[in-house]
């Protein structure tokens, strides 16, 4: 027979929730927080598992790219050319459509001020293939995609901001990198291609001029024809690049075109984390409610007087029941609401570390996630629950002379709880010891020291200028015209500008020759390459090791110079002196040979910890070209913070169309870049962190359930003459026993993990690591006897006199 | 060192009053009481009369609201909790109505218990062990546990406990409640052959017939003594 549970029982168990307030905080405490935890994971999972793609047909969509297989084993996933995608996009027999992408930065100048935005170049029809369409207007066509379109599509964003929602935006114009462009629509709002957030998408160039060459740098999406598998589009693909390399055998010989589904292709990498994540997560979330199941389980003994009395009186065992599982169905009511907004702050938290990650609290919007939040709770509090609800269900009447409970629980039952408690202790402890050496390795990361000073920096990336006009020579008088207004900035000590935006593996390289080196057959010697000012080291602090730096005279017209870092002169000059050396970038004919004329220390700009290798820096008034980068970068004695807005305001007096991408202390960057392992050492941290806490409970949960099972054999034991504190410690080592069992292996299962660490650190683990550890696991054991004590208390309060009742 | 005769148990004026919020419940009121070494006391009286109170006073388990209490010659009266633990251990032997072994113990172990707690040694623990159930006759039942024992047998199991440390003073609270009359007949003839051979023993006890067995029984009746009482 089975009752429904209604409002008159929740309200009675709300009530006699609040009668137990220690056993009802602690309860929905603990439904709170794992309810958090799990959906948040469940949001993320959601997002990249389980969600179909926000396109039309999404099953159909695959991801399309070449391989440029670098050995017979090494296999180079590389984007596409121009050519082919011009060539699978006209002549596929298995595919639908094909459309190509490229992201990029803008400036966007004009109603209102220089800003640089996230762009992307578009073959026509991408959007239609993907089923987006736009707001306002249209998409690109065909005829679009040559260089002197001057179109633009924009974001619901721009349109608001910069055009205020005008209905008439489509007779206006937008001034993108300096050329005015026609908008010829408007995306709604919260669009994306493939999860990367742009405001405005311009017209790929594929004009027969572009088609040429071994550039390949786009991304490309086909839609399969209904009915074709993954088979035949391969052969299909291959059939195209083989066409293409009768035609240019040099650039496409050895390139294989490799069709992966779009999800696959977008999210593969995500699944494996998140799938582990979702795993570890439930499996917490189950502790927790196992936890709190012994809590609920000590609760019904507590309470069994009354539950007896209830059922003396003609309760049937099915309204006992009900009333412990509305006490659940009440504590996911209250827990909900926490719940909710617990995951939103993780959520916010997971992405205010690491930005790249593609699901926020918004996620929190999603009806199927919102049901997730309440699956959580509500199987949460049920499970909590349960166990008092099943004990309740198994009394009998015939005992209610001698309530107080004489049971002293089975071996069976002790032994399986003491086997969970050791489980989840070897857990935690592998848990916290990897969060605490990911938190070292984090510390470790930012103590080292990086080639410059990041105190005292402030750093202002340029959107790249697309003037093509421009020589060497104009790029190199506007950026010492920036430098001059810079420079004259109150507070500014010195400027410079350097080819790095500082964000992690960001990285520009060139292929090099070196004067009386010639490189091995087949390979080709690389470096990575920086346009720099004069005054670059100075600012950055950076040591020189030998020679000079550049000055004033480098310049256009005198004799070529590089400087180059140690790793470039340990590595490629092997030993021979590097002053004196000749240089110069390789594959291009009119690329002089470059004297290097000094050594300067190692320099970490692509993220802390990333170890760049062999660098060459060249004077930007010297050599430059329109797509090398340039960054001001500002050093002051005082907080760069407060320069932002004066270098900001600088910069536009000498160029006002100059857009700036951001302007930030070079700390704060330096900070983001290790935002992947921060997140990563939060998240096992937190794991870390909820794993101690439901240990704590399971321990404090395990002695609390053993003192009030074992009320009468602690009276008995006194009676017979046990001391309160042998009674205490008596207590105290049934409870910890099992902890400490768990935690010898937990100590064992963390070598392996530690060694499995090691794959995912920027800075190795050592031996001088091991007292850290040591201090976590004796912090452990502490907190251990301290959640084992509290409870533990009561058993020295119990009356021996307990023993002389029948 | 007390001899036959002496007075074991000396109470002067004893009280016990039980506050419960508002309510003041008194149990004892001025029980003055002497037991001689070597004597068998019964403490009889009708429910609720505080017989079960005395005898846990009497067994350091409780601490009176007045009067003072001599147990062999020592004030016992204001003993701290962790005092009165190590005097129960090694003075006194309860036998209990509800039996009390440990369910998760061997009869073996049931009977050491009290002597963990004075910090003996393992092979003084097994001697004692083996004499106290020779004595009960329950040698045969050295590593059973209590529920594979009939009611008697574990309340026979509980008087070996008691006796296994040797106590001045036995106190049994209704020792044959629990029991069928064939097997507290036989729990009696223990507890007389306990006497007989020395023990001094305070039974509290509804029975006539076993309060008979005494040497001397003493009324309770709303928490006094309903008759003078004295040495027999």
């Amino acid at each position: 027979m089975t009752r429904p549970i209604r409002a008159a029982t929740l309200v009675h168990a709300a009530r006699m929730l609040r009668r137990r307030p220690a056993f009802a905080g602690f309860a929905l405490a603990l439904v709170t927080v794992g309810a958090a935890a799990a959906t948040a994971i469940l949001a993320v999972a959601h997002a990249t598992l389980l969600r179909p793609l926000p396109y039309r047909q999404p099953e159909a969509l695959h991801d399309l790219a070449v391989d440029l297989r670098q050995s017979a084993r090494v296999a180079q996933r590389s984007a596409i050319s121009a050519r082919e995608l011009v060539a699978w996009r006209g002549a596929s027999r298995t595919l639908a459509a094909v459309g190509g992408y490229a992201p990029t930065t803008v400036a966007v100048t004009g109603n209102g001020s220089a800003e640089a935005v996230a762009g992307m170049l578009v073959s026509a029809g991408l959007f239609e293939l993907v089923g987006a369409s736009p707001q306002l207007g249209r998409e690109f066509r065909r005829d679009e995609e040559v260089a002197t379109s001057a179109v633009a599509v924009i974001s619901e964003r721009l349109w608001a901001t910069r055009f205020a929602r005008d209905p008439a935006v489509l007779q206006r114009t937008l001034m993108v990198d300096n050329e005015a462009r026609q908008i010829v629509g408007v995306m709604p709002a919260r669009f994306s291609l493939f999860f990367q957030p742009a405001d405005v998408w311009l017209p790929m160039v594929l004009s027969a001029d572009r088609l040429r060459g071994p550039v390949r740098t786009f991304s490309a999406v086909g839609r399969l024809r209904p009915g074709v598998s993954a088979a035949q589009l391969a052969t299909d693909l291959a059939q195209l690049e083989a066409t293409l390399v009768q035609e240019e055998p040099d650039v496409y010989r050895g390139a294989t075109p490799v069709a992966t589904p779009l999800r696959e292709a977008l999210l593969g990498n995500q699944r494996a984390t998140i799938s582990i994540l979702l795993v570890a997560v439930l499996l917490l979330v189950g502790i927790g409610a196992m936890n709190v199941a012994g809590l609920s389980a000590a609760d019904a003994v507590a309470q069994q007087t009354t539950t007896m009395m209830r059922l003396a009186l003609g309760a049937h065992p099915v309204h006992v029941m009900s009333l412990r599982v509305a006490e659940g169905a009440v504590l996911a009511l209250l827990a909900l609401p926490p719940a909710l907004a617990g995951a939103a702050l993780l959520l916010a938290a997971a992405r205010a570390l690491n930005p790249g990650l593609i699901v926020g609290p918004e996620a929190l919007a999603d009806l199927p996630v919102i049901a997730y939040a309440v699956g959580a709770v509500a199987v949460m509090g049920v499970l909590t629950m349960l166990p008092a609800a099943l004990a309740d269900a198994r009394l009998e009447i015939a005992s209610l002379a001698g309530a107080a409970s004489k049971a002293t629980g089975t071996r069976r039952e002790r032994a399986s709880r003491d086997v969970i408690l050791g489980a989840q202790v070897a857990i935690t402890v592998v848990l916290l010891v990897a969060a605490t050496l990911l938190t070292r390795n984090l510390g470790a990361l930012l103590d080292r020291w990086p080639g410059f000073e990041q105190r005292g920096v402030v750093v202002a990336p340029l959107a790249p200028s697309r003037a093509a006009r421009e020589t060497v020579q104009d790029r190199a008088r506007r950026v010492e015209r920036i430098l001059a207004e810079v420079q004259q900035v109150p507070g500014v000590a010195h400027a410079a500008t350097i080819q790095t935006r500082f964000v992690l593996n960001e990285n520009m390289q060139s292929a090099i020759d070196i004067d009386g080196r010639p490189a091995e057959a087949g390979s080709q010697l690389t470096a990575n390459i920086r346009h720099v000012s004069p005054a670059i080291f100075a600012v950055l602090k950076t040591r020189l090791v030998a020679g000079r730096t550049f000055d004033e005279t480098d310049r256009e017209g005198a004799r070529v110079v590089a400087v180059v870092n140690e790793s470039f002169a340990r590595q490629l000059l092997a030993g021979a002196p590097p002053l004196g050396a000749r240089i110069r970038r390789a594959n291009r004919a009119d690329a002089p040979w470059m004297d290097i004329v000094g050594v300067v220390e190692d320099v970490a700009d692509a993220g802390a910890g990333v170890a760049l290798g062999p660098t060459l820096y060249v004077s930007y008034l010297q050599q430059n070209t329109p797509t090398a980068r340039v960054t001001v970068v500002a050093r002051t004695p005082g907080d760069p913070a407060a320069l932002a807005d004066p270098v900001r305001r600088a910069i536009w007096r000498a160029d006002p169309d100059q857009a700036i991408e951001s302007t930030l202390p070079l700390e704060a960057l330096v900070a983001r870049s290790v935002a992947e392992p921060r997140l990563r050492a939060m998240l096992v941290g937190l794991f870390g962190a909820s794993g101690l806490l439901l240990v704590l409970t399971g321990v404090h949960a395990t002695t609390q359930h053993a003192v009030v099972r074992r009320t009468r054999e602690i009276g008995i034991r006194s009676a017979l003459g046990a001391t309160p504190r042998s009674l205490l410690v008596d207590t105290l080592v049934g409870s910890v026993r099992p902890a400490i069992i768990g935690l010898g292996a937990g100590v064992v299962l963390a070598v392996p993990t530690v060694a499995g660490l090691q794959a995912y650190v920027r800075e190795p683990v050592r031996p001088s690591d091991a007292p850290v550890v040591l201090l976590v696991v004796i912090v452990f054991v502490v907190l251990a006897l301290i959640a084992a004590w509290l409870p533990a208390r009561h058993a020295i309060r119990i009356s021996p006199t307990i023993a002389m009742r029948a | 060192m007390t001899t036959p005769g002496d007075a074991l148990i000396t109470l002067e004026g004893l009280g016990k009053t039980f506050l419960t919020d508002e309510v003041e419940t008194r149990a004892l009121v001025d029980v003055s009481l002497t037991v001689a070494v070597g004597e068998f006391v019964a403490i009889s009286g009708p429910s609720g009369c505080g017989k079960t109170t005395l005898l846990s006073i009497l067994g350091l388990l409780d601490t009176p609201s007045a009067g003072r209490y001599r147990l062999a010659g020592e004030d016992v009266t204001g003993l701290t909790a962790t005092e009165r633990a190590r005097v129960r251990n090694r003075q006194i032997g309860f036998i209990f109505q509800a039996f009390n072994l440990i369910g998760e113990l061997t009869v073996e172990e049931n009977v050491a218990l009290p002597l963990t707690y004075r910090g003996m040694t393992v092979t003084e623990q097994r001697e004692r062990v083996a004499d106290a159930l020779a004595r009960v006759g329950m040698s045969h039942r050295l590593k059973h546990y209590p529920a594979q024992l009939s009611g008697g047998q574990q309340q026979r199991v509980a008087v070996a406990r008691a006796v296994a440390g040797k106590p001045a003073i036995l106190l049994a609270d209704e020792p044959t409640g629990n029991l069928d009359s064939a097997n507290g007949e036989q729990v009696m003839a223990l507890l007389a052959a306990l006497h007989g051979a020395g023990s001094t023993i305070c039974m509290v006890t509804h029975d006539p017939r076993y309060a008979r067995l005494a040497d001397r029984e003493v009324h309770l009746f709303d928490g006094a003594l309903a008759a003078p009482a004295g040495a027999a």
